[in-house]
């Protein structure tokens, strides 16, 4: 029935609900967007015109020496240093706990001179047993791809040129295990370079270092091909470069970062959904958007059929991903665009009943890349000083902090954790490296050391307290006796405004999946072929189909991320 | 001597704090108040790691403050006689008082600075701190003025007021804390506390 308000349809989409979005099932579905922290740094050293430099390549003919890599911006200048090893290859592992790699690096604030190299060759090769300094940025280390490194350098060496489904299988020839930034093992602490306009947005002094790491990669494949036989050896094609990114091991240790940051993490979410709702509330749509879309969704369909992995769930999602993204495809071609008012958001709201959650978001990324006019800027916004909320407010009334729990916790209140699955393992550290890890409750010791990272069991906790107590009135009187649920007051309150702060499930459920979490942050950095080798850890690719440093001047164009064309099957 | 980040100076003291026994929320003020301590001129931690040495002898839940209001002043005192500076800091940010106040025997008295400044940045006034012969002068994020012994005093009593002042000025901001190699051993040792070994179950589960 027409009144005369409801022929206006070109009301603003709202954005998702928490409960919507928050899910780890959800978030563990993310794919990168063109607001992803890696699309951010290359649209503004393109923007900047920044360039690069490769001052110094002293790398033996065992592939073992040191390179610079050089990156100067308007204002600044800062050097990637590479330290390339000759690692037995038994000792060449993925996992965080490793003590030796084929290569380690360091992003040096300036241009190092010698003295800073050698006290660096010191220090870098140790990784967390070294201790860099204020002078440093970030602190990793890369491990060569046993499937394609060798093979690329004898294939090169002979005068031929690699497969191209090879390198897209893989992605990678060497592997990052550990990006450190932020003050970590003697690093400079973000809170000194956060001003600095090139590093505004979340973690972009740990994604130039990977860019770097990416031209050395591909450096030292040449390098070992020409030495091994120069007179034949050629350089890698530039179509089958681009193919190259760089892979990644993630585990545990990323996890809590998104557990202990909320206020951050609604900012990255909130802008997330801020772009999609935009487009979703787009009233006139031309048929050239729509032809982008189908062709985008057409590369992301390329793109899943070179997503590998072994993981038996997570290749069951790949499967009906693929399905899925062939029905999307379908509606797409021809998804009518004069028949509603807001196009999109009839085909998004079509999405949400027909597709996977893997699709769904997919084509929250597709449709957040059709309209950089109207999401870039959002960029912007995605850092957050979390000093703001640390402060505890005493003064808050008791029946407030009630209230507030009542609002933003049902998802912890209506959660039973006296049933042992819904309260069967505890985050912990682990002696071994100081990593974080997840145990079993009831089967191993160490719960008596657990993390405060159970959010929504302590915030059940706290609010069963505050049930039975009517002796305080005011927040500051309680926790002068209750000091156990000090970090959970503090909680409550900084996340009180703030609509994406908390993941809404229970993070120390049997079935919980730590992957998902990881997912999650991996996709806001712009990762992508998640393939997890277990419910805890996974391997991504980073940068892969992304320009390299040199070709950032030659008319930067921003859509890379996925392929163009299937390789041609030899 | 150790150079550490900020970053990895209120890591180290968080642990420490929680490995000597206080709740994570109250380890988390400790660590914040060390990475100010730092910031506000106060480089070496060692009076840092000179305080959880005491609080490793004491039982902490014997330096669980008290709170006294009477007349127009207010009284705070350990139940076991002493005060932590971290626990009864972090309950003086919370109440916010700005009426005089004393603190009997606050072990390590400096580490109250980051709590009072808090205050004063709540209230919008300086406040003073003053035992025996020395005295702090903070104006939210300022600090004013402190005399050569604050660091040096292992115990004290001391009383709180605001005050009229103007910002005269503000000391340096330093961005790197030291840390002499026996302390940082020493505040490893309690961090240590807070980690768990491997066991054979935990590596079956896999680690991540």
């Amino acid at each position: 029935m027409s009144t005369p308000n409801s022929a206006n349809h070109s009301r603003a989409v709202a954005l998702r609900s928490s409960d919507t979005v928050m899910r780890l099932a959800r978030m563990g579905a993310f794919h990168q967007t063109r607001l992803s922290f890696m699309r951010v740094l290359l649209r503004r050293l393109a923007a900047d015109k920044w360039h690069f430099e490769r001052p110094q390549w002293s790398i033996d003919n065992a592939g073992v020496g040191t390179a610079l890599y050089t990156a100067i911006g308007p204002e600044r200048t800062y050097t990637l240093v590479a330290f390339a090893h000759d690692l037995d290859p038994k000792l060449r592992s993925d996992r965080v706990i490793a003590e030796a790699w084929d290569a380690t690096f360091t992003l040096f604030d300036g241009k190092p001179s010698a003295l800073d190299i050698e006290r660096l060759r010191a220090v870098v090769p140790l990784q967390e047993a070294g201790h860099i300094s204020a002078r440093e940025l970030t602190l990793s280390r890369a491990n060569r791809s046993v499937r394609l490194f060798e093979s690329v350098v004898s294939t090169l060496a002979s005068g031929r040129q690699p497969r191209a489904q090879d390198l897209d299988e893989v992605g990678y020839l060497m592997r990052t295990t550990a990006v450190y930034g932020s003050g970590k093992f003697g690093a400079c602490d973000r809170r000194f370079i956060r001003e600095r306009e090139e590093f505004s947005a979340p973690f972009q002094v740990e994604l130039l270092t990977v860019f770097l790491i990416r031209a050395f990669s591909v450096d030292i494949v040449e390098h070992l091909a020409r030495v091994s036989n120069p007179c034949a050896a050629v350089s890698l094609a530039p179509e089958l470069r681009r193919r190259v990114g760089v892979g990644n091991s993630t585990g545990l240790g990323m996890a809590p970062f998104v557990v202990n940051h909320p206020t951050l993490v609604d900012r990255w979410v909130t802008v997330r959904e801020t772009a999609l709702a935009r487009v979703r509330s787009v009233v006139q749509v031309e048929s050239a958007r729509r032809t982008r879309l189908v062709s985008f969704i057409s590369r992301m369909h390329i793109d899943a059929q070179q997503w590998l992995t072994k993981h038996p769930e997570q290749a069951e999602r790949v499967k009906a991903y693929r399905v899925d993204l062939d029905a999307l495809l379908r509606q797409c071609t021809d998804w009518p665009l004069n028949e509603h008012p807001q196009p999109w958001n009839q085909l998004y709201c079509w999405a949400e009943k027909h597709l996977s959650m893997e699709c769904q978001e997919a084509l929250v990324s597709a449709l957040i890349e059709l309209y950089p006019e109207l999401v870039d800027e959002l960029s912007a916004r995605m850092h957050m000083d979390e000093s703001a909320s640390f402060d505890i407010d005493g003064s808050m009334p008791i029946a407030r902090l009630r209230a507030l729990i009542e609002r933003n916790y049902g998802f912890a209140l209506d959660c039973d954790f006296d049933t042992p699955s819904n309260n069967a393992r505890f985050w912990y550290a682990s002696e071994e490296k100081l990593e974080p890890r997840l145990g079993q409750r009831f089967e191993e010791p160490g719960a008596d050391r657990e993390h405060p990272l159970a959010i929504g069991r302590d915030v059940a906790a706290l609010f069963q307290f505050l049930q039975h107590d009517t002796e305080h009135k005011i927040v500051a009187e309680l926790l002068l006796s209750a000091t156990q649920h000090r970090h959970t007051v503090r909680r409550v309150q900084a996340s009180a405004n703030y609509t994406y702060a908390e993941i809404r499930d229970n993070l120390i459920a049997d079935l919980m999946l730590p992957i998902d979490i990881l997912r999650f942050k991996l996709a806001f950095f712009g990762a992508t072929k998640f393939d997890p080798r277990s419910d805890r850890w996974t391997r991504i690719t980073m940068f892969q189909n992304a320009p390299y440093p040199q070709e950032l001047a030659d008319g930067y164009v921003d859509d890379w991320v996925y392929p163009q064309a299937l390789a041609p099957r030899p | 001597m150790m150079d550490l980040s900020l970053g990895e100076c209120e890591a180290l003291v968080g642990k420490a704090a929680r490995g000597v026994g206080l709740s994570w929320g109250l380890a988390q003020d400790a660590a914040h108040a060390a990475s100010w301590l730092v910031a506000h001129g106060f480089r070496n931690i060692d009076f840092i790691a000179q305080l959880l040495r005491r609080l490793e002898v004491v039982d902490v839940a014997m330096t669980r403050p008290q709170r006294e209001v009477s007349g127009a002043s207010i009284r705070w005192s350990g139940e076991g006689g002493m005060l932590c500076p971290f626990t009864v800091g972090a309950s003086l940010a919370d109440f916010g008082d700005v009426i005089d106040s004393s603190l009997e025997n606050v072990l390590m008295p400096i580490v109250l600075l980051p709590f009072i400044d808090r205050v004063a940045v709540r209230a919008g006034r300086a406040v003073q701190a003053q035992w025996h012969d020395e005295v702090v002068v903070t104006a939210g994020h300022r600090l004013l003025q402190y005399s050569a012994g604050v660091i040096e005093t292992a115990s004290a009593t001391v009383l709180l007021r605001c005050i009229e002042t103007r910002p005269a000025f503000s000391l340096s901001s330093i961005q790197r804390a030291a840390v002499t190699d026996t302390d940082y051993a020493f505040l490893n040792s309690l961090a240590h506390r807070t980690y768990v070994p491997a066991t054979a179950q935990s590596r079956l589960h896999g680690a991540g």
